[in-house]
């Protein structure tokens, strides 16, 4: 056995056995942490693929940024995370009939017995070694454009796949606002007051945080980051910046922030407007030999947005307290 | 010469990293549990960005490693201090 | 076994794991978790087929779907969880095993 295929084996079945523990545990804190962990050995898998956009991706927001948002629903949800969560109560619903019975759980087990046989034959099936669509990704591209073909890939031949993304991270944020009730962050306090230690930390790291933004958004153009990577960031140095109680999203006034929301989307549709009026662009392409400055002002805008929505997402969840005369201390809600 | 070096380097910080993990494992209480882990993570994740420098392709590379071993190590450890204070915390509150 | 095929396999288990938990778990939460390990193991069984060049560079199509639906991923799981703090809030005599999925 090679040692390539016996770091294969150890890090699968540190991925199952985190997964198989998380589904299992009764502690729905450890189940939350396994989960964190999950994420960062799905991480090394995704290094071990070849695939290190994917790998940084997974490990700031699958690890990271899903793990902050399952802690604070957490939190929200259960006071005291030492107390145990039991599986096996009885079903509570009143009408006769409701509950789901052993014969249910049986067919349930079947079910998921059957797509397991189904998928296994489908993978057995695919053949062992094919080319790929690289060759005809690489026809499309612009000469002379973007090295990283990851980033070319995203940003020229499936920037509509990029379009609707930003599209669905505002679909989020409408839906996480919504629920909570609320317009907009704007006037959020941190849930707890901040520690003098971690105030420390953040004006230590701040600065880092967002040179490496912006270092990672001028990387993806020829290795792997790239505009997504450094949004992430940038929501994670927004949030922290919030926590430790300094000027983040909060303060941001109603105008600007739904500009810097939408401005990810609205630039590519700009765009879109602009190639089906010019009349040597292609549809939802480039003007040609502008290919580079627009892909980078689109990635920069890109970027902005993906940061300011997914730090009013992680500020929605962790909750906080209303900037009112009289707080008690908890969020308030009307 | 600078590649065995490196290698080595990187296998002792594996080795403090499995004897943090040792700790996590037969520590009775979480206090001690934290302070196992966050020392001998520290250490072996120093020995294995040194391990790395040494095999880096340039000076920038060796820089950049660096840089995320200092990153890491002032984060880790303000991290640890911040959890150990909020167990604290919880465990007096308990009394 | 060559490398493709022991990762499209773990990710075939991954799934039917991740299908499972959602069944069989009641608390929302974890309803929520088994939703991101189906997703990622969707996620592997993609990337793997990219990977199955092996000494070539991976196949950069499949990798940018993957990065694009971890994006996704992550917006439906703030959706979920912002829409399990609702119904908390609006099921507050609920029991505090947090088995407040299967109220009525």
């Amino acid at each position: 056995m090679s040692m390539g295929l016996a770091l294969d084996v150890l890090l699968i079945a540190a991925l199952l056995l985190t997964s198989w523990r998380l589904l299992e545990a009764s502690d729905l804190f450890q189940a939350i942490v396994l989960f964190i962990s999950f994420g960062l050995f799905l991480s090394l898998v995704w290094l071990r693929l070849q695939a290190p956009d994917i790998a940084l991706a997974e490990a700031a927001v699958g690890a990271g940024l899903a793990g902050v948002l399952l802690l604070g629903t957490f939190k929200g949800l259960e006071p005291d995370f030492r107390k145990k969560q039991e599986e096996s109560k009885p079903c509570r619903l009143d009408r006769p009939g409701a509950c789901p019975t052993r014969v249910h759980y049986l067919a349930a087990l079947l079910g998921v017995l059957g797509l397991a046989g189904i998928l296994t034959l489908a993978v057995l099936d695919l053949p062992r070694s094919a080319n790929g669509l690289t060759e005809l990704a690489v026809r499309a591209f612009e000469p002379g454009g973007i090295d990283h073909l990851v980033t070319a890939v995203l940003l020229d031949f499936r920037l509509y796949d990029t379009w609707l993304e930003l599209a669905v991270l505002v679909l989020a944020l409408l839906g996480v606002l919504g629920a909570g009730g609320r317009h907009s962050v704007r006037g959020l306090e941190p849930p707890w007051d901040p520690d003098p230690v971690l105030v420390w930390l953040v004006r230590l790291l701040i600065p880092v945080v967002f040179s490496a933004a912006v270092y990672l958004l001028l990387l993806g153009g020829h290795a792997p980051g790239g505009a997504f990577q450094a949004g992430v960031i940038l929501a994670s140095g927004l949030t922290l910046l919030w926590l430790a109680g300094y000027r983040s999203v909060t303060v941001l006034p109603r105008g600007l922030w739904y500009g810097l929301v939408i401005c990810g989307f609205g630039s590519i549709e700009v765009l879109a407007i602009f190639a089906s009026v010019h009349p040597e662009t292609p549809v939802l392409g480039y003007p040609p030999g502008f290919s580079n400055p627009v892909i980078l002002a689109l990635e920069s805008l890109a970027t902005l947005s993906i940061g300011v929505v997914l730090a009013t997402l992680t500020i929605e969840t962790l909750g906080g307290r209303e900037r009112t005369p009289h707080y008690s201390g908890k969020g308030d809600r009307p | 010469m600078m590649e065995v070096l490196g290698r080595i380097m990187c296998l002792a910080g594996a080795f403090f990293f499995l004897a943090g993990t040792v700790g996590l494992l037969r520590f009775p209480d979480s206090l001690s549990r934290l302070h196992a882990l966050t020392k001998a993570d520290n250490l072996g994740l120093g020995l294995v960005a040194v391990g790395l420098m040494l095999t880096s392709d340039s000076v920038l590379a060796a820089a950049k490693v660096g840089l995320i071993w200092i990153v890491a190590m002032i984060s880790g450890s303000t991290i640890c201090f911040l959890l150990g204070r909020s167990m604290l915390a919880g465990m007096r509150r308990r009394k | 076994m060559n490398t493709f095929l022991l990762y499209s396999l773990a990710a075939v288990v991954l799934i039917c794991l991740g299908v499972h938990g959602l069944i069989f778990r009641r608390h929302l939460l974890r309803k929520v978790m088994a939703l991101n390990i189906i997703s990622g193991g969707i996620f592997l069984l993609l990337i793997s087929t990219a990977y199955r060049n092996g000494t070539e560079a991976a196949d950069p199509i499949p990798q940018a779907m993957v990065l694009t639906g971890i994006v996704v991923t992550v917006s439906a799981t703030a959706f979920a969880l912002a829409l399990i703090r609702r119904i908390h809030q609006d099921n507050p005599d609920a029991d505090d095993d947090g088995d407040f999925g299967d109220r009525e």
